[in-house]
């Protein structure tokens, strides 16, 4: 009886250790990710000017982090403690893999990723979150297919939550994103399989249409059955289906208007409505009555100058203009505090004006614009609009004058503001400007000044590359072009366009030296 | 104004008393017994996470600071209070002791009490003076309660009302303490009671009000950076690191000998100079 006690004292107290280990290493674990934490936050103030040989450096402790506290592959962690030490050797691996994207190193951050999928399968919320990168990066590269699997893993492991973080805040979405990218890949027809297993996912939130799982569907919580009736209406849209999809907007602005506080707001489902007939090509009286409804029913929605600036649109289109001006005006005079929206009436008036041949008003609306809104991006246009009325009409002093005047009040914008993407969109026109001035050699650099300012950016990449044409094409310049498409290769190394700059670089040195 | 010159005069000629008996090695014996504990209690807190030592010292993390003081950096945010609620059991149980020892020792060396075996004397009166040391600290924690009678937004918001309200909860534990500062010379030198002793260390510390203030409140004003600081490591943690509270502790464990050394040796001789001056 004695030993049998003993024994009996002897397993608890070793069970008792065991669970206390596991606390112990977890601490550990904690302490050792929130010190590599420190020291990125640290680096991370002036990243420019670390060494990459440091942030290397820090990727490997995160690294170091992971293998010392992460279980052999595959094995699922026994009880809580482990679990969460996993999620710490996890949350290491993501933060090597951050810092490798920063580095633009896509290979090691892929291996990372391949690595964390091996390791962490066992633990659904972290091989949720691995999918989910791996889907981003596969997006990224323009695999489409691997990017729709890594996607469909990511739903398979994690139900919805709309306002958790990571997989289960986005997972919702995914369905349809899958379809899309499966769409993507075969781009002439909409693959039906994909949309259709979207549709299911749907569906099972928010209802079949015969009401045949009506009681089920109760008990979803609300947002979530919400967030499904407007991707449903997406994937009608997508499909062609616009009865569909009109039914089932009809029913989500029904439902967001019943609740008193709602997830988004009803008026935006109502202009969403008015896009659907618009694509639909409904009957244009239908259109605008919608259109009018949301101006009567929700007159202080966001929206409301979007929709009076689709009503001047069609107004137009039937040659009603002064309905037309009409609801431009009224833009300005009820909605003037929404300074782009009003900016963007202006301009459209002057360009409405201007194509019903009525100059001196349209200038005065051009005029207007840039004097009253200043720094919105209707004001930034306005100069070149005046420019090309006087190209239209053959008066080549005045186009001139209006593009050097264009040209300096993009100059003073640039000197004046601070850098931001109001600033890039001043030098994009100043860009245009130089161009129509024929300054090729001064757009040129232009050009690659601002592509290597926006180094990292599809815009970037863009305007190297259309530096290096102009300099080929209206420079004649082949040394020039072939500098720019070589420092693109250098700037883009890790991509695809980066390559291609590359073998231009060298295709067009070839030719100057064969 | 006389008075407080005098007071003073008092205050600075026990300190200096203390002073000339810092180089007696045995006097320093059973504070360093509670530096010794103490440093233990805060290394078995910080480490507890190593494999040899997590059995024993995680289940009391938990008891003092519960679930969240066993993550990283949870434990450096909690330390300062499990250390606070450690140390209220060591003062109990060993600084009563320790502290009995120790006036034995300075009384010895002030020529009042030249019997032998001290730490065994102080053992024997160990009941009675966990008692009355109990009844300080449970005053004291009474007392930290109405703190919390101030309006929280009142604290939050308003700086002089919190540091209002700082300065008040020291006065009001400076006092209690003063109150208590002879129920251990009462009993290890004359042998009273748990009862009698309280009630006659208040009656001394009411007849020597001001010096026992000082002698006990000085050492308690000059400690208040480091306790602040402990308190506000959450500010600290985010500028520096979690493991600076560690070191304040630390630096808290060593100033606080020192200052308790002075405390029990100025108490012990004013306690000296009430009884010799009562005859």
């Amino acid at each position: 009886m004695k030993r049998l006690l003993l024994l009996t004292l002897a397993v608890l107290s070793l069970s008792a250790c065991s669970h206390e280990a596991g606390i112990g290493r977890r601490f550990r674990a904690e302490r050792a990710l929130w010190q590599a934490n420190w020291e990125y936050r640290n680096l991370a103030i002036r990243p420019e000017d670390v060494p990459s040989t440091r942030w290397a450096a820090l990727a490997e402790t995160y690294e170091a982090v992971a293998e010392r506290y992460a279980p052999p592959s595959g094995m699922p962690p026994a009880e809580a403690t482990e679990e969460r030490t996993l999620e710490i050797a996890a949350r290491s691996l993501f933060a090597a893999a951050r810092v490798y994207e920063q580095l633009r190193d896509s290979s090691r951050v892929e291996a990372t990723y391949a690595r964390m999928a091996e390791r962490f399968a066992a633990v659904p919320a972290v091989a949720a979150e691995v999918a989910l990168a791996q889907a981003r990066v596969a997006e990224g590269e323009g695999d489409w297919q691997r990017a729709a699997q890594h996607y469909q893993q990511v739903v398979d492991r994690v139900p919805p939550d709309p306002s958790g973080t990571g997989a289960a805040g986005v997972v919702l979405g995914l369905p349809l994103q899958i379809a899309r990218l499966y769409a993507r890949s075969s781009p002439s027809a909409p693959p039906a399989a994909p949309y259709a297993r979207a549709r299911e996912y749907y569906i099972d939130f928010v209802g079949r249409e015969d009401g045949a799982d009506a009681d089920s569907v109760m008990t979803v919580e609300p947002t979530i059955r919400l967030e499904a009736l407007g991707y449903l209406a997406e994937i009608a849209v997508d499909l062609r289906d616009y009865p569909r999809a009109l039914a089932a907007l009809e029913r989500l602005e029904a439902e967001l208007t019943s609740l008193a506080d709602p997830p988004r707001e009803p008026c935006e489902v109502r202009f969403a409505i008015a896009g659907v007939q618009r694509i639909a090509a409904a009957s244009v009286s239908a259109r605008e009555a919608t259109l009018q409804s949301l101006l009567t029913d929700y007159p202080d929605c966001e929206l409301a100058p979007q929709a009076l600036m689709n009503l001047a649109e069609s107004a137009n289109q039937a040659g009603e203009v002064s309905a037309a001006l009409g609801y431009l005006d009224r833009i300005v005079d009820d909605y003037g505090d929404d300074e782009d929206a009003a900016a963007e009436a202006l301009l459209a008036r002057g360009r409405l004006l201007e194509n019903r041949d009525r100059w001196a008003e349209a200038l005065e609306a051009f005029r207007s614009v840039s004097a009253r809104y200043p720094i919105t991006e209707a004001a930034l246009w306005a100069p070149i609009e005046i420019a090309k009325h006087y190209d239209r009409i053959g008066d080549g002093e005045a186009t001139a004058t209006a593009l050097a005047r264009a040209e300096r009040t993009y100059r003073d914008f640039v000197e004046r503001y601070p850098p931001g993407p109001r600033s890039v969109f001043a030098r994009e026109r100043l860009i245009q400007a130089l161009v129509l001035q024929e300054k090729h050699a001064e757009a040129v650099a232009e050009m690659e000044r601002l592509g290597g300012e926006l180094d990292g950016t599809r815009q970037g990449a863009s305007l190297r590359i259309a530096a290096a044409r102009m300099a080929y094409a209206d420079l004649a310049d082949t040394a020039r072009a072939a500098g720019i498409l070589a420092r693109t290769g250098e700037a883009y190394a890790d991509r695809e366009i980066g390559a291609w700059a590359t073998d231009q670089a060298r295709r067009m040195r070839g030719a100057m030296n064969p | 104004m006389n008075r407080l010159f005098q007071s003073l005069g008092v205050v600075v000629w026990a300190w200096r008393s203390v002073g000339a008996r810092a180089g007696h090695g045995r006097i320093w014996l059973p504070f360093l017994v509670i530096a010794a504990v103490q440093a233990l209690v805060l290394m078995l807190l910080l480490e507890f996470h190593q494999p040899w030592l997590v059995p024993l010292a995680a289940p009391l993390v938990r008891l003092l600071g519960g679930e969240g003081a066993l993550h990283y950096p949870g434990l450096f945010y909690a330390l300062p209070e499990m250390f606070f609620h450690a140390n209220l059991v060591i003062t109990v149980v060993i600084t009563s002791i320790a502290g009995a020892a120790a006036t034995l020792f300075f009384a010895r060396t002030y020529g009042f009490d030249s019997a032998p075996h001290a730490w065994r004397r102080a053992l024997r009166a160990a009941p009675a003076l966990v008692v009355a040391t109990l009844v300080m600290v449970a005053l004291m924690l009474g007392a930290a309660r109405l703190a919390t009678l101030v309006p929280e937004r009142a604290m939050l918001e308003n700086a002089a009302v919190r540091w209002g309200t700082r300065a008040g909860m020291m006065l009001l534990f400076v006092v209690i303490e003063a109150l208590f500062a002879y129920t251990t010379a009462w009993i290890v030198l004359m042998g009273h009671r748990i009862w009698p002793s309280i009630r006659d260390s208040i009656r001394v510390t009411v007849r020597t009000l001001l010096p026992t203030l000082l002698v006990v409140g000085v050492p308690t004003v000059l400690l208040f950076p480091l306790s602040y600081a402990a308190s506000r490591i959450d500010v600290l943690a985010e500028k520096f690191r979690p493991e600076l509270v560690g070191g304040i502790l630390g630096a808290q464990i060593v100033l606080q000998i020192l200052f308790t050394f002075l405390v029990v040796g100025a108490v012990t001789r004013l306690f000296l100079w009430r009884m010799e001056a009562a005859r």
